[in-house]
């Protein structure tokens, strides 16, 4: 008697344990639900759950209450497998367990057989008597532990997060994968010309289909911009290799602009459209830090610019400064499909220059502001530069 | 002029939620994004790359060096006189604020091209607004004749002296108007060059008592303050519309023009064709005020930093982006006329102070050879 009292608490306190794990987070972790039934007392299932929670393949045994069908509520719960006891230990004969091994999806018997043997001591049943049904269902669990859905993409896609290992799309153009349902996975794609596509994919039964999408990449982008918050600027993208490089051209410009200042006594207030004889045509190369599916996609790109004098009797390259480089670092943040808002900080250089002239230039702007100039005789230094604008996706 | 930026202040709740700090932040951002953006001038000015532009075609300088310690603010307006002589030896800086003109000494080495700052400078009230006139002596001496107001001009004794407070070195120079004399007492003041000579014209054209307008002219070379001798009356139909003081000369042709402004804002240029010419014709400053006149006798012209040569029907003759260089005068080199021009720039080298470095440059072109400068 108290060794049947130990046998029950010990199988109370397993079945609690066990069939709290899978509440507790593993959702996806294998189950397997267990019916044990007949004129046997409570420490044979005790004993049953048991020896099947030490399975290292199993993450949980769950028991089946009385008078459920064990094939249908491991469906239900998203169970790998239903084993379906029947035990007897008749008085002066031998003891027999009938189990069955059961397909939750299908009810397909995958194994079954019996163990007899003398009636089992509390320990034997601990220790022995479940071996065989134990193994057998281990042998049974690849039969269902996964299902197979579809994945169809672009051939040459590639596939992560469904998997272990990124999978590639074959010629087919799909790819039957072993999933056990049902199941809700994050998955992303690349494909070679191709936006990245990602998702959530809730496979809820076998073979159901994943179709990605394929959108071929855009490679012009249009940028109208705002250098210093003050003066618009208008440049094109042509993006390569794969999206992460890209080459622009374009046109900066101080011909109309804001110019803010304080107003201060004595001192006459400049208007606050500015106008200057002045625009810069040039081009640059970049490249991003980040795939474009990324929230915010940070990127760096050199330029280098004519300066071009529109005055009347000095038109041409402006004879102070005829060219000039700066170097942005930004981030661009998608606020729609194809329009992307974007800052930049970065910093001018100008090299061939009259350095002495470029610092006279700035127009008594203020030695004292968080900036950086710096020049020599035949440089110019400035920084922080910034901008911002929107980029449109053609 | 040295932090004109936008300020901003954002203030910040102790028990701001998460969100509203976000908020907030972003704010901030926003508005320390704009406050760094408003300090921000173009590293570009049209003065002096249209300057630059020119100075490529007028060749090598006559005259430059650099000067250190230097307190200006770059957006000043700084003039550098030289005496007329090749090269100069001596020469004034005259540095223009929007109330006073500053005369500062500077002694240069034209072999190091560095030059010394005299912090003794002397001040005068601009009482001629956007116009001046200054003028070397014409002979080539050290001394030299500008106007401060419209009352008064300064004889400098020598360029080369320091200034001092005890006006030994800057005789008063009275201007024709007497005390009682109609408002503004000078309508216009300016010099030109006698052709193929050591001479300079000065023309003044004002009241000098009560409404008696009238035009005096003298020839000067230096070595003494010029004189200005009583010619004549001189007939102005629009006298009552004149307010502002500006640009007076007589050219060789004998043509008289006065530029100044009216006072319904605008301005005019007249012209007499001669003092006893009752109606002077009245034309519009299209290529802006007149700001000086050549031997040859075609005047100059100024609008926006572009310097237009106009004959004396002030029709256009061709125009250049003169900018930062000025116009100063001419000189009879013995065989030609000579134009100079000077650029003084400034760039301050001490954050949060305005003190910096001084450039000055001379330029020479044979005044028969302006219009090259337009090709």
């Amino acid at each position: 008697m108290k060794k049947d009292r130990f046998l029950r608490a010990a199988a109370a306190a397993a079945i609690l344990v066990l069939s709290a794990v899978p509440a507790l987070g593993d959702e996806e972790g294998i189950r397997i639900l267990v019916r044990s039934a007949g004129a046997v007392g409570d420490a044979w299932s005790a004993s049953l759950v048991s020896a099947l929670a030490g399975s290292a393949l199993l993450d949980s045994v769950i028991p089946c209450p009385p008078g459920r069908d064990p094939a249908e509520l491991a469906a239900r719960l998203s169970c790998a497998l239903a084993v379906d006891v029947e035990s007897e230990a008749p008085a002066g004969k031998d003891a027999a367990s009938r189990w069955r091994i059961l397909d939750p999806l299908t009810y397909e018997a995958l194994a079954s057989g019996t163990i007899t043997g003398p009636s089992p001591t509390a320990r034997e049943l601990a220790e022995y008597w479940w071996i065989p049904l134990v193994e057998a269902a281990e042998a049974a669990l690849p039969k269902v532990k996964k299902t197979l859905v579809r994945v169809s993409a672009a051939p040459g896609t590639t596939v992560t997060g469904l998997s272990e290992e990124p999978m590639v799309i074959p010629e087919e153009g799909f790819l039957d994968l072993p999933l056990r349902v049902p199941v809700t996975r994050p998955w992303r794609a690349v494909s070679k010309g191709a936006y990245p596509e990602s998702g959530y994919f809730a496979a809820l039964e076998q073979g159901q289909n994943l179709e990605i999408p394929r959108r071929p990449l855009r490679l012009w982008t249009v940028e109208a911009g705002l250098t210093m918050l003050s003066f618009p600027e208008i440049w094109a993208h042509r993006n390569f290799g794969e999206d992460v490089y890209f080459i622009r051209f374009g046109m900066a410009q101080y011909l109309f602009g804001l110019y803010l200042v304080d107003e201060e006594y004595g001192e006459e207030t400049p208007p606050a459209i500015l106008s200057l004889p002045l625009v810069m045509p040039g081009a640059g190369f970049g490249m991003y830090f980040l795939p474009s599916d990324a929230y915010v996609r940070p990127y760096g790109y050199a330029s280098a610019f004519a300066r071009i004098l529109l005055l009347s009797g000095a038109f041409g390259f402006d004879t102070v400064a005829p060219i000039g480089t700066n170097a942005y670092l930004g981030a661009e943040w998608r606020a729609f499909p194809r329009t992307a808002v974007f800052f930049e900080i970065g910093a001018a250089f100008y090299p061939f220059c009259d350095g002495f002239l470029m610092a006279a230039s700035r127009g008594g702007q203020g030695n004292d502001g968080p900036y950086i100039n710096l020049f020599g005789s035949r440089w110019f230094f400035e920084a922080p530069m910034i901008r911002f604008g929107t980029r449109f996706t053609l | 002029m040295n932090n004109r930026c936008l300020r901003f202040r954002v203030s910040w709740g102790s028990t701001a939620r998460t969100s509203v700090a976000s908020r907030l932040g972003c704010a901030a951002l926003a508005a320390a994004a704009l406050a760094l953006a408003s300090c921000w001038h173009p590293a570009f000015d049209p003065a002096i790359s249209g300057s630059e532009a020119v100075i490529r075609k007028l060749g090598a300088p006559i005259l430059w060096f650099s000067v250190e310690d230097v307190r200006a603010e770059e957006s000043d307006e700084l003039f550098f006189l030289p005496n007329a002589v090749y090269p100069p030896t001596v020469g004034l800086l005259l540095h223009f604020e929007a109330q006073r003109i500053i005369l500062s000494a500077i002694e240069f080495n034209s072999i190091t091209h560095t030059g010394l700052y005299s912090s003794n400078s002397r001040e005068f009230p601009r009482g001629l607004g956007e116009q001046f006139t200054v003028l070397p002596a014409p002979a080539g001496g050290s001394d030299a004749f500008f106007v401060t107001g419209i009352l008064e001009g300064r004889y400098v004794h020598s360029m080369a002296s320091p200034l001092d407070t005890s006006d030994t070195n800057l005789e008063i120079v009275n201007l024709p108007s007497l005390p009682g004399a109609a408002w503004p007492p000078t309508f216009g003041i300016g010099t030109v060059a006698k052709p193929l000579d050591t001479m300079a014209r000065l023309t003044w054209i004002g009241y000098e008592s009560g409404t008696l307008l009238r035009f005096y002219t003298d020839l000067w070379n230096g070595g003494s303050a010029p004189g200005l001798g009583p010619v004549s009356d001189i007939q102005l139909p629009d006298e009552e519309l004149i307010s502002i003081p500006g640009k007076a000369v007589e050219l060789e042709s004998g043509h008289i023009f006065l530029s100044c402004g009216l006072i319904d804002g605008s301005r005019a240029i007249y012209r007499w064709n001669g003092s006893s010419d009752p109606a002077p014709i009245r034309f519009s400053e299209i290529h802006g005020p007149l700001t000086g006149a050549l031997s040859d006798s075609r005047l100059l012209a100024e609008k926006d930093g572009v310097l237009t040569v106009l004959d004396n029907n002030l029709k256009r003759l061709f125009s250049f982006p003169s900018g930062r260089l000025r116009f100063v005068h001419e000189r009879w080199d013995g065989t030609r006329m000579i134009s100079v021009f000077s650029r003084a720039v400034f760039v301050r080298t001490e954050s949060g102070d305005d003190i910096g470095r001084l450039k000055v440059e001379v330029y020479e072109i044979p005044t028969a050879d302006l219009h090259k400068l337009a090709d």
